[in-house]
């Protein structure tokens, strides 16, 4: 166990690895930051220079990436209410709103703690669980992933800001959205609109995050005018907020563990990816807080469970090299590299190459740290700009966001719909209907369909999702997150 | 009729929309889009009658400021911005249209100097260059006039 540790300590002490895991962390962080454009992004830009590295230094490059693209994501969201990633989308519900009351570098130093700490537990929990992760992985079937998907709509439906019942509409509308395309179970084009090409794939991702979120909010400015950052509201000092927000972190320590839990178990089901994490962990804490109304409103643990999830990718590692089955799209990609490096990750990498699992697990940390100390130093600039006249705002956030939405697939009509999106979102956010449900339908609907389909295929028997335990226990779950606000509401009407 | 009714109506139209054309689909493909279309066309019927008979006040704008009084005026012409940033990005590409529509935006729209908005517009743009094209290697969209094609729909 430890001479595969100090392989790799030793290796990371190398100038060429520092270099390389330095570099990586500032592309990820770089890619994490504009909208639209992700971390796969990078990968994919850098696969083909690593053929020449040694494996080691390869993988500190790619884990560089990894670690970092989160963070970078996050400080759009925050100031910004524009995901730079949509692995922490999450963060913009609360952590813009604290940027408006002039905290956002409470909320930066926040989320980089937040961040931190779920990279690290997540880190104990690869250590810890390698020999059990095949048991894992096998307690969540197709009904079980169904009904989390499921226990997660409903619950921020139940403590959507604002109206439940709106809040169910858009969620609705969000899962509808998401199976527009081809149906992966059945081959059947669905609610094409007449597209022979653009829409055979769903509507795309990137540019729906980046026209939701991004779009939306620069119509916003342009209608509002003034600044992001209240008028009259004195900013806080980036450092003395920083720090702020690292000791708010320590206030909440089962929002903190709660969500890097999730992270970390989403992280470890195949195919299901950061971005469900991020939601599902917000969600939660929302459903689990005893104040859920003050959620996206600039509760900081709003802040809290969607950063510390975002250690998803530590959790997507085990897979990856303990069967070879990529837990993300990421690690997918650095399973990948480690192909073109001439190994067949599996039970057996493991044991013969744990100096590479250790590389990766240091790199993850590390990369942490730099992407932190350097977002964090960048930030402070970027904080400054909330409170510029939007006029100035408003030309360039659009033409950045909508060349993000482009560079997805390199695909104009990307563009349109991105527009199309924004212009749709703030028609909703207007006339009450909440944002956040949508985008979590949207995220979560396909998942679950396909989850859904699976389990009916699995046994032909519609009531297998009460037949398993654990899917079982999700069900009186969802059951229960229904029951409470109504039970709450009868209870204090009575003593009224 | 009010905005807000024909949003209401133009959402209640969407869901009537799924569960039409899912019912044309083979039953393992249309079970979810019929069981949430449902769902959401009797969620919405709710909302639109019950804010028909009694309409709720519009919430502020994000942030807690007052809406201002012509709203309406102001999403329109960001629309119209927007649009017309789009027909640029298709005919002249990615760094022009970017020039082109910071630099009118902030000239003819906001009324900043030219030299100031041509200064914002230019810097960007070449940031752009620099960023996408030189360091990420991404191919920008050249745009119909300078050989570039429209994607299929």
């Amino acid at each position: 166990m430890l001479d595969p540790l100090l392989v790799a300590a030793g290796a990371l002490l190398q100038p060429q690895n520092i270099f390389l895991i330095g570099l990586g962390s500032l592309m990820g962080l770089l890619f994490g930051l504009l909208p639209g454009i992700t971390v796969l992004a990078a990968m994919s830009i850098l696969l083909p220079f690593t053929i020449g590295l040694p494996p080691i230094s390869a993988m500190y490059l790619f884990i560089g990436i990894m670690g970092s693209g989160p963070f970078g994501g996050a400080v759009t969201s925050i100031l910004f209410n524009i995901p730079g990633e949509p692995t922490s989308a999450a963060a913009c519900f609360d952590g813009y709103p604290m940027t408006r009351r002039g905290e956002a570098a409470k909320a930066l130093g926040l989320a980089a703690a937040s961040a931190l700490f779920g990279a690290l537990f997540g880190l104990v929990v690869l250590i810890g669980l390698i020999p059990m992760v095949r048991a894992i992985v096998y307690a969540f079937g197709p009904p079980e992933f169904f009904m989390l998907v499921m226990f997660g709509l409903a619950t921020v439906a139940v403590a959507a800001p604002g109206n439940t019942l709106k809040g169910l509409v858009t969620a609705a509308l969000g899962v509808l959205l998401s199976v527009i395309g081809y149906d992966p179970i059945t081959g059947v084009l669905r609610f094409g609109l007449g597209s022979t090409n653009y829409l055979w794939d769903g509507i795309n991702l990137p540019a729906f995050f980046v026209g939701v979120f991004a779009v939306g909010e620069v119509i916003g400015y342009y209608v509002a005018g003034g600044t992001i950052a209240h008028a009259g509201v004195k900013m806080q000092g980036m450092w003395k907020g920083t720090l702020e927000g690292f000791r708010e972190l320590l206030r909440h320590p089962r929002v903190v563990l709660q969500g890097s839990v999730v992270g970390s178990i989403i992280g470890i089901l195949p195919g299901v990816g950061g971005t469900v994490a991020n939601f599902l962990s917000y969600t939660l804490a929302m459903q689990t807080s005893k104040k859920p109304e003050t959620f996206g409103k600039g509760n900081p643990e709003g802040v809290i469970a969607a950063m510390t999830a975002t250690n998803e990718d530590t959790g997507a590692l085990l897979p990856t090299v303990a069967f070879g089955i990529p837990g993300s799209a990421a690690t997918a990609l650095l399973l990948g590299a480690l192909t073109l490096h001439g190994f067949n990750p599996g039970p057996l990498f493991i044991i013969e190459h744990m100096e590479l699992v250790w590389a990766l697990i240091l790199g993850l940390l590390i990369a942490n740290i730099v992407a932190i100390t350097a977002g964090l130093a960048g930030a402070n600039l970027l904080a400054r700009l909330t409170t510029l006249d939007v006029k100035y705002l408003v030309p360039t956030i659009l033409a950045i966001s909508l060349l993000g939405a482009y560079a997805d697939r390199e695909n104009l009509w990307d563009v349109a719909l991105a527009i199309g999106a924004g212009v749709f979102a703030y028609g909703l956010q207007r006339f009450g209907f909440p944002v956040v449900t949508l985008v979590i339908g949207f995220v979560m609907g396909r998942l679950a369909e396909r989850a859904f389909s699976q389990s009916l295929q699995m046994t032909l028997d519609p009531f297998i999702f009460f037949k398993r335990p654990v899917s079982l226990t999700l069900f009186a779950l969802i059951v229960i997150v229904f029951a409470v606000p109504a039970i709450r509401k009868v209870m204090s009407k009575r003593r009224a | 009729m009010s905005g807000r009714l024909a949003f209401n109506l133009m959402l209640l139209a969407v869901a009537a929309y799924f569960v039409w054309v899912a019912l044309g689909y083979e039953p393992a493909a249309r079970r979810i889009p019929m069981l949430i279309g449902v769902l959401m066309l009797v969620l919405q019927a709710w909302v639109t009658v019950k804010e028909f008979l009694k309409p709720e006040a519009f919430p502020p704008l994000e942030g807690g400021g007052e809406p201002p009084a012509d709203e309406g005026r102001r999403v329109a012409a960001m629309f119209a911005w927007m649009a017309g940033f789009f027909a640029l990005f298709t005919l002249l590409g990615t760094l022009v249209a970017t020039l082109a529509f910071i630099f009118l935006f902030l000239a003819a729209g906001k009324k900043l100097p030219w030299w100031g908005a041509l200064g914002i517009a230019g810097g960007l743009s070449a940031t752009i260059w620099i960023l996408f094209v030189r360091l990420m290697r991404f191919e920008l969209y050249p745009g119909l006039f300078f050989g570039g094609t429209l994607p299929p729909l």
